[in-house]
């Protein structure tokens, strides 16, 4: 098999099967015409070495194959820079979940090492596994092309207020941020290590949050939609400010229940890990708190839509 | 005119803006030589010879997308004993060639006019 024999099937096993055989002939007709056209201007047979910078110059087989195939990406720029804040929102929120989980083992009196090893092994698991999911969502908002972005009517573009960021892509983020949040929360039941992580082996949701867990994700449901609704009808921006003051009710609601609940987490029955006790009841006090501070911080920006909406009524 | 280092940052924005600007002129190249039959290596050389030079990972993927678009036919046949496919401007080529040309003049005035004292 000569050199250009081998090049030349190289390049095939990069191309699309159904045109491999009719551009290998095309290349190695022109390889051929060039080979000739050489030895007629030196008057004698091309050198091994010529032939090899022939060939480097035509390029790697890989990227002369390349050519021929379509530009092909997973997620287009028109989406890319809102997958990217909710990758990093995503992979952030998981370290920090990591992070709460670790100081409440240490503070349970879980050896350090099984932490670290809990670190160690994050950028292979739970890091993957968001990375994972985000992108295969985008990917297929990015296949589906949201049809909004196709039909849009630029007599409902919202007219911007002052106080208003120009952006829609912080809304976009937090509808697709909520989705994927609600999606966690569907499966939570089923895969508990999505809440507990390295903890679900003697970790368990209480029979009170059982309870509440259909209602919370209907109340949980309606927000996104009202949220989505915003996104894809800016027409509705003079609903902006009463829609966010449902949503932000619906969100006191839920965590108002939830803390009623509480405690929300138990130890596995029939545990055997020494200090489950200490770990549940540290876990219970880092949900009271965030959910104390989810309140605190849904009641300011309820006060600020308020605010916002005795202002546009005053002039 | 001062010349931009081809390794300098300078130099790599200027290689980019030539493709970039090539590109356009290319296709109306290729669609134009090819109102007459050719196959690629000939069009390749008599494209090289008016003084834009192209390589094969260009020219034979662009034959190809042409040819899809419905602006070129092909056909294999054998010259000098080899097997070569010969590619001529379809009747749709023809048209679009034409538009295509118009519209170069008209960008060609325009940027004349533009850049008269550069």
């Amino acid at each position: 098999m000569t050199l250009i024999d081998r090049y030349l099937h190289a390049v095939r096993g990069f191309l699309p099967a159904a045109e491999q055989d009719d551009i290998i002939r095309e290349l190695s007709d022109d390889i051929h015409s060039q080979i000739a056209e050489r030895e007629l201007e030196a008057g004698r047979p091309l050198r091994d070495g010529e032939l090899k910078i022939l060939l480097q110059q035509l390029g790697h087989p890989l990227v002369l194959a390349a050519r021929y195939r379509p530009n092909r990406y997973l997620i287009g720029p028109t989406i890319f820079p809102i997958y990217w804040q909710v990758l990093k929102v995503g992979l952030i929120g998981a370290l920090i979940v990591h992070g709460a989980l670790g100081i409440a083992m240490i503070a349970g009196g879980r050896p350090v090492q099984s932490i670290v090893d809990v670190f160690a092994r994050f950028p292979f698991t739970t890091a993957v596994t968001v990375f994972g999911w985000v992108t295969l969502v985008f990917a297929l908002v990015d296949r589906t092309q949201l049809p909004w972005l196709r039909t849009w009517d630029p007599d409902k573009l919202s007219v911007p207020r002052l106080d208003e960021p120009q952006s829609r892509l912080p809304l976009l983020g937090e509808c697709i941020w909520s989705t994927a949040l609600l999606a966690w929360w569907v499966f939570v039941p089923r895969f508990p290590f999505l809440i507990f992580g390295p903890g679900a082996s003697f970790l368990a949701l209480a029979p009170s949050w059982q309870q509440l867990y259909v209602p919370v994700g209907v109340l949980w449901g309606t927000s996104l939609v009202i949220l989505w609704m915003l996104l894809v009808r800016p027409d509705l921006v003079r609903f902006r400010a009463g829609a966010r003051l449902l949503t932000g009710a619906i969100g006191l609601v839920s965590a108002a229940l939830l803390l009623r609940a509480a405690p929300l987490v138990v130890p596995v029955a029939g545990t055997t890990v020494e200090s489950a006790e200490g770990v549940v009841r540290l876990v219970n006090l880092a949900i009271q708190i965030g959910l104390v501070a989810f309140i605190c911080i849904t009641i300011v920006e309820v006060m600020r839509e308020v605010w916002r909406l005795q202002r546009a009524r005053s002039g | 005119m001062r010349n931009t280092p081809p390794h300098s940052e300078a130099g790599h924005i200027f290689e980019n803006l030539r493709l970039e600007l090539r590109r356009g002129g290319l296709v109306l190249a290729v669609l134009g030589q090819l109102r007459a039959e050719q196959y690629g290596y000939t069009l390749k050389k008599a494209l090289a010879d008016m003084d834009l030079a192209v390589d094969e990972g260009t020219l034979y993927p662009l034959l190809r997308r042409l040819e899809s678009q419905g602006l070129l036919v092909s056909e294999w046949r054998e010259q000098d004993k080899r097997q070569k496919r010969f590619y001529q401007l379809s009747d749709e080529g023809r048209r679009i060639l034409g538009q295509l040309s118009s519209e170069w003049r008209r960008l060609n005035a325009a940027l004349d006019r533009i850049l008269e004292d550069v």
